[in-house]
């Protein structure tokens, strides 16, 4: 598969998963940014896998996991409160103790969990392949991050089962 | 308590807001461009150290090279937007009155003060790496200019945009060679005014003159009133641009002209992100009335405008008073950066005086 086939279809998911993940607009587009800029380089290897997707999308996630330990990059927000695009999608101050203000706050490895298994649908197996964990550290990430978000244990006893 | 359908809904309602793939590409394609150019340069660098270390261990073969006449280097480091080697000689009189660089391309006006003020000499330095073909160059008359090999062409096809405030395309005198580095270097005088209405005999001694002042110097760091600190990922410099006119810093961030002379035009093209000048104070300099107040940027009064100077495709504009300077930055393309990221710029930016090059720093902090 070409590169720009590949984008060309999996683009807008890519940027999708990056905004679950980070939670940003800038931080999502500079995420993929960066990552299919790398893709790209290396392209000839990448277009070749059976599943040039999977494979990107698990750099994006080491990305974001890297990003989330190295940058924090402090941002002094204009006077001028609204300017296109830049509102924030997780706004901090309201939603603190709701589900979206609990979410935002979980470490980057759950929220990548939560996201792979409830957004993208990948089973936990997979999932530990694309983290590069074991499928029972997969499993203690999500059942922390479950409880933290206060998720009805009837709810999830019931996904299990149609897992 | 929450069930997982709320965090279905969330997931969806997130993903929903995702930013629009319209110009990612191009930020993409810009990356892979970087990447692959420190890994060049990184290869390059393997290489010169190779061919020292051969230069030193066969002497008598160096030294053969020289007997010769200088023979075209091989090897280029790479170069980078904020770095520039074509310059004048400090001896011959001349200097550098503007210089721009661009990734493979460098260019100077240089002025004698002696010498006629009707005509800007200007000097043109293709990397060997910009793919410049010398063959229209090597139709015309093969001279000697200072014991090197040179061309002479009478009627040189410059485009329009090759001369400020000429729209048309001119075909003028111009000298060139290649210098031992395998950089190719074109000379001719850009007439300062208009060509056609008033046109002057040619003075071919005066441009072999100010062909023979121009030299390639060792890779030094551009300066300017400015000097940006850090940039945001996926804008990195493209083209710089000094001089002591009116606008004293030019910096397009992101973007990659095409064709590749049309950094030469010294200004933004399709794909710039940002664009950032700074001018000496002055009646050119008003802030709009338009504008408004902002909190300082690195402590120096600043302001920020949703219209973007100069191009309705923004995302607005920050205008910063610093050491008798006014410093605009722009977020040139909406989908290719935003007013965070123009105030992230400006706040990692330090600022120097405009009337006194002394205190000037590089365009680009290293």
């Amino acid at each position: 598969m070409r590169f720009e086939e590949f984008t060309a279809a999996r683009l807008p998911a890519l940027l999708r998963y990056a905004m679950l993940l980070s939670g940003d607009r800038e931080q999502a587009r500079d995420l993929v940014q960066d990552v299919l800029a790398r893709a790209l380089v290396k392209w000839g290897r990448i277009g070749g896998l059976e599943e040039p997707y999977a494979y990107v999308r698990r750099m994006v996630t080491n990305e974001f996991l890297s990003w989330r330990r190295r940058r924090r990059v402090p941002t002094v927000p204009l006077e001028e409160a609204s300017i296109p695009g830049l509102e924030p999608v997780v706004p901090d101050h309201e939603d603190r103790d709701d589900l979206r203000g609990m979410l935002a706050r979980l470490p980057g490895q759950q929220r990548a969990v939560l996201v792979l298994r409830y957004y993208e649908d990948l089973s936990d197996d997979e999932i530990a392949t694309a983290l590069g964990c074991r499928v029972g550290t997969v499993r203690g990430y999500a059942s922390r991050a479950l409880a933290t978000l206060r998720i009805e244990l009837a709810t999830i006893a019931n996904e299990e089962a149609n897992r | 308590m929450n069930t997982l359908d709320d965090l279905r809904r969330i997931f969806d309602e997130d993903a929903s807001a995702a930013p629009d793939p319209v110009g990612v590409m191009a930020a993409v394609e810009q990356g892979a461009t970087r990447i692959r150019r420190r890994r060049r340069a990184a290869v390059a660098t393997c290489a010169a150290v190779l061919v020292a270390a051969v230069a030193v261990a066969v002497p008598v073969i160096t030294q053969r090279h020289r007997a010769d006449g200088p023979a075209p280097a091989t090897v280029q480091i790479e170069r980078g937007p904020h770095q520039v080697t074509l310059g004048v000689d400090g001896q011959s009189g001349y200097a550098v009155t503007s210089q721009a660089s661009y990734e493979n391309l460098q260019r100077i006006l240089f002025r004698n003060a002696t010498e006629s003020k009707r005509f800007i000499a200007s000097a043109i330095a293709y990397d060997p790496s910009s793919g410049f073909d010398p063959s229209l160059l090597r139709r015309g008359e093969r001279i000697d200019l200072s014991g090197h090999e040179a061309w002479y062409v009478g009627n040189y096809p410059f485009g329009g945009y090759m001369m400020e405030g000429h729209r048309n395309s001119l075909d003028i005198p111009a000298v060139g060679w290649r210098d031992p580095t395998g950089t190719w270097i074109l000379v001719f005088e850009m007439p300062n005014f208009d060509y056609r209405e008033d046109p002057e005999d040619p003075d071919r001694a005066r441009l072999l003159r100010d062909a023979q002042a121009v030299r390639i110097e060792a890779m030094h760091e551009m300066t300017a009133p400015i000097s940006l600190g850090p940039l945001p990922t996926g804008i990195p410099p493209v083209s710089t641009a000094s001089s002591d006119r009116r606008t004293q810093a030019t910096v397009l961030l992101g973007g990659k002209p095409s064709p590749l002379d049309a950094a030469w035009a010294w200004g933004p093209t399709k794909g710039t992100a940002v664009m950032i000048e700074a001018r000496p104070d002055g009646p050119n300099t008003k802030i709009p009335a338009k504008a408004t107040r902002v909190a300082p940027v690195a402590g120096y009064p600043a302001w920020f405008t949703k219209e973007t100077s100069g191009t309705a495709l923004g995302n607005g504009s920050l205008w910063v008073r610093a050491h008798g300077c006014t410093i605009t930055f722009s977020a040139w393309d909406r989908d290719l950066a935003t007013a965070k990221q123009v105030r992230e710029i400006a706040e990692a930016t330090t600022y120097a005086d405009c009337d006194n090059t002394a205190t000037w720093g590089p365009i680009i902090r290293p």
